[in-house]
């Protein structure tokens, strides 16, 4: 027994150093390569359904800094660290951004994005706390560039740069 | 010959593999547990020195939403998503901050720090590029605390809260509720901020009781 339990803590230390080691390769690739997430909500109708789609971020976009107006970011939130908002970008450093309120028309608002900030908005506007709430965003905040959608599988395919618009 | 390439290829693999596991360690290491940076720029005077000093950064205390003001902290700079800046939060959630510029008596302005965002100052209040100028910064930008100076080594040690230009005037802002914190935006030569200035960064704060200067109330 004596022999027995020596290697028996030392089969548990190497199994959990090579579970370590591969955490944090998982952990690398999905941070900085590619990453697999759900976009729940319904701020970006049609594009992404209320229930839950399966996307496919690719972090290589923001890296370079080759953003451009609308593309579909995964960002943090700006006002809940905890939380990650899927919004598109609808304005680039240096855009001028008009929004205009639907209940009065005495407030049209002209929001100049500052250097480093870009102007997300959900492509739901009637149903989406973007930058008309918070304002610009830092490109910082930004974790990588929404590129395809896996689930559901009849809606797959990448995700375009123009915003859908309904033509009755 | 033939037997020998083989097995260069895959011993040169193998160490390709391992160089990479280990730097995907060492990354996990030292993005989420500690970190070992220079803070260099004169935005930190006098706690830092401008030729660069070297700190560790601790992530722990902003994973688990515990910052608090008078924190230095490292964070990724709003208006250039490559840069890191340095500075001190002087403002949480919620806080009233009331900044007066230096050549103008006419436009006091008054901040509230909206949720999920912090008011960053640099020490170095003359010479720091800091929420003053780019107004409050969202706590998700915020990547850890500095919590020991390691170089160079005379002043070596923790870092302490104090730095805090805190004045409790008498005509309060125009909003209830929350901490008013007072920030001079800059000052330019004038004997008595420049004594109570030394005296707070040489001193202890408590040894800094003016008629109405005194520490940040908490």
């Amino acid at each position: 027994m004596a022999s027995k339990r020596p290697s028996f803590l030392r089969e548990l230390l190497s199994q959990t150093g090579a579970a370590l080691q591969f955490c944090c390769i998982l952990h690398c690739f999905h941070e900085h390569i590619l990453d697999v997430t759900i976009c729940i909500g319904p701020s970006m109708l049609p594009t992404f359904n209320v229930e839950g789609d399966v996307v496919l971020v690719e972090f290589y976009t923001t890296k370079m800094q080759k953003l451009k107006n609308g593309d579909v970011i995964v960002a943090k939130s700006p006002t809940n660290p905890k939380q990650t908002v899927c919004k598109r970008i609808c304005g680039m450093p240096g855009d001028v951004v008009t929004v205009q309120p639907s209940h009065s028309f005495a407030s049209i608002k002209h929001h100049v994005v500052p250097e480093g900030h870009v102007w997300l908005q959900g492509d739901n506007l009637a149903n989406s706390t973007d930058s008309r709430a918070y304002g610009a965003v830092p490109l910082a905040l930004i974790r990588g560039r929404v590129f395809y959608k896996v689930w559901p599988m009849k809606e797959a395919g990448r995700i375009g740069t123009t915003r859908p618009s309904y033509d009755s | 010959m033939a037997s020998k390439r083989p097995s260069f290829l895959r011993e040169l693999l193998s160490q390709t593999g391992a160089a990479l596991q280990f730097c995907c360690i060492l990354h996990c290491f030292h993005e989420h547990i500690l970190d070992v940076t220079i803070c260099i720029g004169p935005s930190m005077l006098p706690t830092f020195n401008v030729e660069g000093d070297v700190v560790l950064v601790e992530f722990y205390t902003t994973k688990m939403q515990k910052l608090k003001n008078g924190d230095v902290i490292v964070a990724k700079s709003p208006t250039n998503p490559k840069q890191t800046v340095c500075k001190r939060i002087c403002g949480m959630p919620g806080d009233v901050v009331t900044v007066q510029p230096s050549h103008s008596f006419a436009s006091i302005k008054h901040h509230v720090v909206p949720e999920g965002h912090v008011w960053l100052q640099g020490d170095n209040l003359a010479n720091s590029t800091d929420s003053r100028a780019y107004g409050a910064v969202p706590l998700a930008l915020i990547r850890g605390r500095v919590f020991y100076k390691v170089w160079p080594m005379k002043e070596a040690g923790r870092m302490e809260q104090h730095g805090l230009h805190t004045i409790h005037s008498s005509s309060s802002p125009p909003f209830r509720g929350g901490r008013i914190i007072l920030a001079l935006a800059q000052h330019f030569y004038d004997p008595r901020c420049e004594s109570k200035q030394k005296k707070a960064m040489r001193d202890d704060p408590a040894a800094d009781d003016d008629d109405d200067a005194g520490r940040e109330a908490q």
